[in-house]
């Protein structure tokens, strides 16, 4: 196995199953395997960050496309909002 | 200079279920119940800081229209905050707002949410399309 030098996208193509007396329960898989595995990983990784950013801004833009027409006289002011989850002295002069 | 911040009557709604909505996040993104006192606290008092400075956070220009305009600012209760596969920081609440009428003649400092930034609508969303097709697909199947 130390002779390879290309890893494959299957983890487990080229692993053997080793363990006392033949029995097997444990898998020998090339290091370039695992690597190239670990990479794979990570790039998919990457790929589901990007996908959730999108979501975040399309869960937010639902949201926000409602809240954006509520009229400035229903608004909250600071302390009111303050006072609705129990902060009041969180908010004074900044 | 201090400007005026009002918030949208469901920022209320953001904070008071942030502990509730919990539940269907995903373990390496929750907050624990002490994280969610934590962080409303810190949600109130960045509120507030928006009435010196309306221009923190990042100004949001994604695809989605209705976004364009607002900031959002992201934090976390803990300091410093998770961080992701890579080892970056990944806080994660977020603060939106929008400066009204524009950013050059602040008139009203607009708070729009307080939200955790996993989303689960989405993913049920998707979960429930997936589940119809299923179940038309076995009806074809059997018929």
């Amino acid at each position: 196995m130390s002779k390879l030098r290309k890893g494959r996208a299957s983890l487990l193509e080229r692993a053997v199953e080793v363990g006392p007396r033949g029995k097997g329960g444990a898998l020998l898989i090339p290091t370039v395997d695992v690597e190239a595995f670990l990479d794979q990983m990570t790039e998919r990784e990457d790929q589901i960050e990007l996908l959730q950013d999108e979501i975040e801004d399309l869960g937010l833009a639902q949201l926000v496309s409602k809240r954006i027409e509520t009229p400035e006289e229903d608004l909250l002011s600071l302390e009111e909002l303050a006072a609705s989850v129990g902060r009041s002295h969180l908010v004074g002069s900044e | 200079m201090s400007y005026t911040v009002k918030a949208d009557p469901g920022v209320t709604d953001d904070l008071r279920t942030l502990k509730a909505q919990q539940a269907d996040v995903p373990l390496d993104w929750r907050l624990s119940d002490d994280e969610v006192e934590l962080a409303i606290d810190m949600a109130v008092r960045l509120m507030n800081s928006l009435r010196s400075d309306p221009y923190q956070g990042e100004v949001l220009r994604g695809k989605e229209r209705v976004l364009e305009g607002a900031r959002r600012l992201k934090f976390d209760p803990l300091d410093p905050p998770p961080v992701d596969h890579r080892g970056a920081p990944r806080p994660r609440m977020r603060l939106v707002w929008k400066n009204e009428p524009d950013e050059s003649a602040i008139g009203l400092v607009r708070v729009l949410a307080v939200c955790h930034r996993w989303d689960s609508r989405p993913y049920k969303a998707a979960a429930s399309r997936l589940a119809d097709a299923r179940r038309r697909h076995g009806k074809e199947g059997s018929s």
